[in-house]
């Protein structure tokens, strides 16, 4: 004989208010099982918790029902009141009255014979329920961190000063992603190269970190605690063992005229072999396959080869596939920025000296190409710059976000370049987004160097009697303006890495409608994904600044760390399994299981769930003819049993 | 104020081919586009414009078949509130037009009565001077100004060499109304389309006392097109040649 | 039809707009004329009494360009809003005498010149052109008022008839039942004549058998493809299909032009509708001809002042005009001709060439009549 508990919660009056507490009360206590129904103000409070449990001591009730708010909130809540009474916590059932009912109509009456209903059904359901044992998996204490910017070694140097043994792969020959761009950044005017070369050197030295560069993750399998990943190295034709980084190679390289450097944002050009920068870390030279005369047309004099004092260079290298066994995975994959030919208006890559904030910043940099000094394309120096704000930003014709970082780094590029060459500054902006610590007083120090603030969006850019003119409104003064100046720098704005898609397939985990990497909550849970075992950091997961990326990635090894000292995690029983007797080996299952989660065994000509990659979403249950798979908690009788319940 | 306005439909013939009726009486009108007559516009504007100072209503009248309900629904678009039309085969006799409208209109009591000083059809200019006869009225013609101070209307009349008469009449008057005595207002389709849906009375025109057998006054013998002779001089030299050889033909020529 | 102004706001996304400028900052006439669409936009959104907002003269400098539309980035929908004053005012007759006078004539004679109707083919004469009705064509040359009845652009609808013939193109066109397209008559705000011009067109084709549809002037190209709600017919420009005919060696030109070129993008042709290439790719396809390309082009090329009604009226516009600067521009590339794609485009600039005194330096011409010499 099934004794059942009703509790139904007046949630102060958010539920009270919307239908008859009583008339509830008292038809649950006529339904079939049910031992007792009874009501409260807030069932989630102690006291409301509490008085479950004293029930369920006292007259033995075996399963509960909690009419009361959406499980999504409680449901853990009233679970571990059942397991703290011995119950397995599998026989609680939510009939949610609050989302469902109260919260969304209007008319008492009609509301309250809709909790009728639901109550109803969520009793007749959990008679039907059965009790669920929660898998234990144990977690691996290593880490998998794919992206080797500052959120990347952030979180490496975070994980592995705690033991947790990193894998840290990042795609370009280089660690220090954008931030090894930067010259110097907002508002402390600390010299980027400065603060995170110290981190570098140490990833670099790090027993604890495997770094892999020029390689990409390319296979991820597995679950939370047990991910398997697939790393690929590309060859870069040099043995990093025996390359000093002396450069010798790149002085000898025949392709004389180069090609654009990615690190340099094309200003300036690279050969087919070369070091990033000069700091970069490692400091090893690479071969670009896709520019190597070579490589690709086969006829070379190997000048490098000759050069290389150490011997270092070796044409037959190949690709490398390496597999790691790791327990959680960090994804701090970082930012492409918005390519401002998508918008024609600005004239981009049709007039020189016109530039993007980040081309700015290699000009700014002492390390660049002109040596740290703001030039036009024929070396002289600007006597007017213009600053234009939110390219490709709060536009419904490019992205619809606000970047958030550009204000910033706009108003310390124009700082730069007023002390660098004494110009006259212009910023086009819209608003001035400075939220920060520190960032008004930024904005303050800024104005008070003179630096002019014209609110009106940059419209267009063109050419006239040889300078570039920018046409815009002063809207405070309401006169359009053009003014004529020497340098344009666009701020462009920060947009998902441009194979983010791919990115998120192989990872399993989603993307916002920006484009970034989707978190599990937005206000709640800004690190962790919808794959348990899988975080973000950084960038990846929407535009940010460098504290906050520091500290999203810190928080992301937080959540690593948690995982892997708890040695092992309980995993919802929630799954799918196949009955081996009723299965007839058909493979519809297979075919439609979106986790892979089903394996074929051969030999019995039958299928198997792995309950460890089932995120039991009951396809499989629903496409099986003769109903061998079913989903545990969701059974074909407890969801009709539920039907029943709501139509009678 | 009452004020009633006789307004005609005619084809518009700027740029147009023209070509003769067979019988020689009439041209061919059946390619032609037709409107309101420009100056009966101008008319009907002014009324409109009276109206709103003075408070009253606008009545437009027009003789002619049922064809010429279009103006009167664009003259109600304009702010006309009643339209009449009577029913009559289009006439050439400004005279017996007059006659129809003297018929209309004797019997209400009108303040003052516009029409256009002419048509840009026939150009007879009468219709308007005769019904004030007719009705024993008043009357003033090219006229480019009104002012109405209670029973005495003061207008200007456009005179040759840019002079103007400035009269004074006590109402009910007749004023033939000169182009340019106000800025037309457009009428736009959506106005016209609404216009459509206000009634137009019509009426026969023994209904109002007019008996159609009464004889023709004046009959179109013939319409035909200026001869077409050869009589173009080019003078060339400079401007003083040129001078003195016109001046030595207009002098001949004694024009 | 009563238009409610307090409407405005929900109808054009007023209440969106975030104030950056953008719109006024990019305006062609923003230094011509007192017209500055970002205030316009705010003070419609907050005001309560509309009369003295929308009797602002400067509410007929705007070219309908659609910069500003183009370029927001919040989705104000600016230009519409602006069509949509214009029809409100219309409606009450409060429009300029000049737009009056446009109008009434669209609805006598059929184009807003006010020419009579029956001359509307009279450019052809000679031309041997098939009239479509009287004989079968699937495909219509839509000829446009400005090219039917404007001596200068009549020439551009001669060359490209002689273009399309000598290229073995069946086609035929309209005649005297052509009427208006209706294009500019909506961006003068009456709304209820274009619906009824479209209507009409819209019978007459599909009654004419028609299959495809060529224009000549990119405003009827905009109101065909963009604007008519039950078409459902190709529309093309004729750059389009003289574009096509030169790839598809249809057409050939061996007369060699020694000329300096440059090219003006129409608004209607170039950024509302993207059409860039083709244009361009007669041009060089012409031997001899040098093509250079102007500072301002493709989607920042310079508004010509001729949409928008200003073939009509100036909107109290001021100071030197976007034709002369245009003019200026070109002759300060090097450019014997400035070609173009437009007839409003070609009259407007063909007239700065002579404000400026440029005449000895610099023609202006339609890609028509450059093709027709090189044929």
């Amino acid at each position: 004989m099934k004794k059942i508990g009703v509790y139904i919660c007046h949630c102060g009056t958010n539920i009270a208010a919307g239908v008859d507490i009583d008339e509830l009360v008292h038809l649950s206590g006529k339904l079939p099982g049910v031992k007792i129904a009874r009501d409260y103000r807030y069932l989630c409070s102690d006291p409301g918790q509490d008085l479950i449990k004293n029930d369920i001591r006292e007259l033995g009730l075996d399963r509960v029902v909690v009419a009361a708010c959406s499980p999504r909130m409680h449901e853990m809540t009233f679970r571990s009141v059942l397991s703290a009474e011995g119950v397995n916590p599998y026989y609680l059932n939510i009939a949610n009255i609050r989302e469902q009912c109260s919260w969304v109509h209007k008319e008492r009456e009609k509301a309250t014979e809709k909790a009728k209903q639901i109550i109803r059904a969520a009793v007749a359901r959990v008679l039907r329920q059965e009790g669920l044992t929660a898998r234990k998996v144990g977690i691996k204490p290593s880490a998998l961190v794919v992206g080797g910017g500052i959120a990347g070694i952030q979180a490496a140097l975070t994980l592995s000063n705690e033991g947790v043994k990193v894998s840290l792969v990042e795609r370009s020959p280089y660690i220090g992603g954008h931030m090894a761009q930067l010259d110097k950044t907002f508002p402390t005017l600390d010299c980027a190269s400065c603060i995170f070369t110290p981190k570098t050197v140490e990833v670099a030295r790090n027993k604890n970190i495997e770094l892999f560069v020029c390689s990409e993750v390319t296979d991820v399998n597995g679950y939370v605690g047990n991910f398997s990943v697939t790393v690929k190295k590309r060859p870069t034709f040099v043995n990093t063992a025996r390359c000093t980084g002396c450069g010798d190679c790149v002085e000898a390289c025949v392709l004389k005229k180069g090609v654009p450097s990615e690190f340099e944002e094309s200003i300036a050009h690279r050969r087919a072999i070369y070091i990033p920068f000069p700091q970069a870390v490692p400091l090893k030279a690479v071969v670009d396959k896709e520019s190597c005369l070579l490589l690709r047309k086969g006829k070379c004099k190997k000048a490098c080869v000759e050069a290389c004092k150490a011997g270092a260079i070796d044409f037959e290298q190949k690709e490398e596939v390496v597999e790691r066994e790791v327990g959680s995975i960090v994804i701090a994959t970082g930012y492409d920025l918005f390519d401002p030919r998508l918008l024609p208006q600005y004239g981009y890559g049709v007039y020189e000296n016109i530039f993007t904030n980040l081309q700015f910043e290699r000009m700014a940099s002492p390390s660049g190409p002109t040596r740290g000094e703001i030039l036009l394309k024929d070396g002289t120096v600007p006597n007017r710059i213009a600053f234009l704000h939110c390219i490709g930003s709060r536009d419904e014709n490019a992205k619809s976000y606000c970047s958030r970082v550009c204000c910033m780094a706009s108003m310390k590029q124009a700082h730069l370049a007023k002390e660098k060459t004494g110009a006259e500054i212009y910023e086009f902006y819209i608003d001035i987004n400075a939220f920060g610590k520190g960032y008004q007083e930024f904005y303050k120090r800024v104005r008070e160097e003179g630096v002019y603030f014209i609110r009106g969006k940059g419209s267009e850019i063109y050419k006239k009697d040889g300078r570039l003119i920018v046409e815009a409104e002063d809207t405070l003064l309401g006169t359009p303006v053009e003014i004529p100046v020497d340098l344009v720098v666009l701020g462009a704005g920060l947009t998902s890495r441009h194979d983010a898609e791919s990115v998120a397939r192989i990872f399993g985990i989603s993307r916002s409608v920006d484009g970034f990497f989707m978190e599990s909550h937005p206000k709640l849970r800004p690190v962790a994904t919808n794959v348990d075992g899988i975080f973000l950091a950084g960038c990846c997961q929407g535009p940010k600044d460098i504290p906050d990326t520091v500290a999203q990635a810190s928080a992301a090894a937080a959540e690593v760390m948690s995982l892997a000292s708890r040695g092992q995690i309980e995993v919802e029983p929630i799954t799918a399994s196949i009955d081996p007797q009723t299965c007839a080996g058909c493979k519809l299952c297979i075919e439609i299981c979106p986790s892979s989660a089903i394996d074929f065994l051969e030999a019995k000509g039958i299928s198997v769930v792995n309950e460890a990659l089932c995120k039991g979403c009951g396809a499989c249950a629903a496409i099986c003819p003769s109903k061998a798979a079913k989903q545990n908690h969701f059974t074909q009788d407890q969801v009709l049993s539920e039907v029943e319940g709501l139509v009678t | 104020m009452n004020i009633a306005v006789c307004v005609k439909r005619i084809p518009k013939t700027a740029e147009a081919d023209m070509f003769i009726e067979k019988d020689g009486k009439d041209i061919k009108k059946d390619h032609l586009v037709f409107a309101l007559n420009d100056w009966d516009g101008y008319a009907v504007r002014e009324a409109v414009l009276l109206k709103e100072k003075h408070e009253g209503e606008v009545t437009v009248f027009t003789v002619g078949p049922d064809e010429s309900k279009e103006i009167l629904t664009r003259c109600l678009a304009m702010g006309a509130d009643k339209a009449v039309r009577i029913e009559e085969p289009p006439a050439s006799d400004g005279n017996r037009i007059a006659k129809v409208l003297y018929q209309a209109i004797k019997d209400q009591s009108f303040d003052l009565v516009l029409t256009g000083v002419q048509a840009e059809d026939n150009g007879w200019g009468q219709v308007g001077v005769v019904l004030a006869q007719m009705l024993g009225f008043a009357h003033a013609a090219l006229v480019t100004h009104v002012e109405i101070a209670g029973d005495r209307a003061k207008v200007k009349r456009e005179l040759e060499g840019g002079i103007d008469e400035v009269i004074e009449l006590k109402l009910p008057a007749v004023l033939t109304i000169q182009t340019g005595i106000n800025e037309p207002k457009y009428i736009s389709l959506a106005a016209i389309l609404e216009a459509e849906d206000k009634e137009i009375k019509e009426v026969g025109t023994e209904e109002i006392g007019f008996r159609s057998d009464e004889s023709v006054d004046t009959e179109i013998d013939q319409v035909l097109f200026p001869p077409v002779t050869k009589m173009a001089e080019i003078l060339k030299g400079n401007p003083e040649e040129v001078v003195t050889h016109l001046t030595e033909i207009l002098k001949k020529k004694k024009g | 039809m009563k238009i409610d102004p307090k409407t405005f706001a929900k109808d054009y996304q007023l209440n969106i707009c975030i104030q950056c400028g953008t719109c006024t900052g990019g305006c062609p006439v923003k230094f011509r004329s007192p017209l500055n669409m970002r205030r316009l936009v705010r003070e419609a959104h907050l005001a309560s009494d509309y009369a003295s907002l929308f009797k602002r003269p400067e509410l007929w400098a705007c070219t309908t360009c659609s910069t500003c539309s183009l370029r927001c980035p919040a989705g104000v929908k600016n230009v519409e809003f602006i069509m949509g004053v214009r029809n409100y005012l219309a409606n009450k007759g409060e429009v300029p005498s000049t737009i009056r006078d446009a109008l009434e004539n669209t609805f006598l004679q059929g184009n807003p010149w006010g020419r009579f109707r029956d001359r509307r083919v009279d450019w052809a004469k000679d031309l041997e052109v098939k009239i479509v009705g009287e004989a079968a064509t699937e495909t219509l040359l839509y000829v446009g008022c400005a090219p039917s009845y404007d001596p200068r652009v009549q020439s551009v609808s001669v060359a490209l008839v002689k273009i399309l013939q000598k290229a073995g193109l069946d086609f035929g066109i309209l005649g005297k039942k052509e009427s208006c397209c209706g294009n500019e008559i909506r961006r003068m705000g009456e709304q209820a004549l274009f619906k009824k011009l479209a209507k009409d067109n819209t019978n007459l084709f599909k009654k004419s058998g028609i299959k495809k549809i060529i224009t000549i002037s990119p405003h009827c190209f905009n109101a065909f493809k963009n604007e008519y709600p039950d078409l459902n017919l190709p529309v093309q420009h004729y750059t389009q299909v003289l574009a096509d005919l030169i790839e598809a060696r249809k057409l050939k030109l061996s007369h060699d032009l020694d000329l300096r070129t440059t090219y003006q993008d129409p608004c209607f042709l170039g950024k509302q509708n993207l059409v860039f290439d083709e244009p361009r790719k007669i041009l060089t396809s012409i031997p001899g001809l040098q093509f250079a390309e102007m500072e301002r082009s493709k989607q920042r090329s310079l508004c010509c002042e001729g949409g928008g009604g200003r073939m009509w009226a100036e909107g109290e516009t001021k100071g030197t005009r976007n034709g002369e600067i245009r003019i200026k521009e070109a002759v300060a590339l090097g450019a014997k001709v400035l070609a173009t794609s437009c007839p409003f485009c070609l009259l407007t600039l063909e007239d700065a060439v002579k404000i400026s005194g440029s005449a000895g330096q610099i023609m202006v011409k339609d890609i028509t009549e450059l093709v027709a010499e090189a044929l």
